[in-house]
């Protein structure tokens, strides 16, 4: 897929869009190349996808970091800690 | 300092960290355990994502807090309290990790999605991005989530975890791990795309 702007000429590939995503969701692109792979994903179906796959990773990623003590470790530690500040 | 063995009254509850620290200073141990139930599920949870093993994830939350009480004055009101503690929490398990022998990492390269030669994606790439929240009640894709989290190559998943779960910026994690932003984003892409291909693998066959 070619795309012609500002009188430049510039063909971008999955590939290219699949690598730059982190920095297109970051804004971080200069706004030509940021327009650029806006309109390769209005008109690409996989790319398209990919962008909404990616972005449903990082919402997961922080729901596999998410961890809880039980009531009874938070219990257990906070004696632990109670008792290692006496000595502090 | 004077420490009370009581366990915080209500009020504590209703005071801002600042105020906390600062009730801690005045020699109020109740204050100091508030900070700690309020913080702890989050410091274990930085704490297993770099650890990966609970023991010494409570092991790294007790020094944590240790280190936090011993620096309590060197803290300033202006920042959040939980980016101070972040970095201690980071910089303890970082220390534990450099300093036990390390549990092998198997050398796996981290996968991403294929090309073809025309640079074109090798397989039409599937949404399963609407399945994703409902699928999390599947205790299956949770453990598959985990562990593909959990295999990813350290220097990857510290950086993943500090994105994507405590929400630092590209900048704010370049300081803490002493890397360049640019090397900050690469990981950080490299691991996405990893946890992207065990997700896509499983849900796949779903949509």
């Amino acid at each position: 897929m070619s795309k012609t702007c500002s009188g430049l000429s510039l063909t971008l590939r999955c590939r290219e869009i699949s690598s730059s995503m982190l920095d297109y969701l970051d804004g971080s692109l200069p706004p030509e190349e940021m327009l650029m792979i806006s309109e390769h994903m209005r008109l690409c179906p996989d790319c398209a996808c990919f962008k909404a796959t990616y972005v449903a990773t990082t919402d997961l990623c922080a729901k596999a970091f998410s961890r809880a003590l039980t009531d009874t470790q938070r219990e257990q530690l906070c004696t632990k800690l109670r008792e290692a500040l006496r000595t502090a | 300092m004077n420490l009370s063995t009581q366990h915080p009254p209500n009020h504590l509850a209703e005071l801002d960290d600042a105020d906390l620290v600062e009730a801690t200073l005045r020699g109020d141990y109740g204050a100091f355990e508030q900070l700690f139930l309020r913080h702890s599920d989050r410091v274990y949870s930085v704490a297993m994502g770099i650890l990966r093993d609970e023991a010494e994830a409570q092991d790294a939350l007790q020094e944590t807090f240790l280190s936090a009480f011993r620096k309590l004055s060197s803290f300033r009101r202006e920042s959040p309290f939980r980016a101070w503690l972040l970095r201690i929490t980071t910089n303890t398990c970082l220390m534990r990790l450099r300093s036990r022998r390390r549990r092998p990492e198997v050398p796996l390269e981290v996968r991403s999605p294929s090309f073809a030669d025309d640079g074109h994606f090798e397989r039409a790439v599937v949404d399963w991005s609407p399945l994703a929240e409902k699928a999390l009640e599947d205790h299956e894709l949770g453990e598959r989530l985990r562990a593909a989290v959990e295999e990813l190559p350290e220097k990857y998943r510290v950086v993943l975890m500090l994105a994507d779960y405590e929400h630092l910026s590209m900048q704010e994690i370049a300081e803490l791990l002493h890397l360049t932003v640019p090397a900050v984003k690469t990981r950080l892409h490299r691991a996405r795309l990893g946890v992207r291909e065990a997700v896509t693998d499983y849900l796949d066959g779903r949509t």
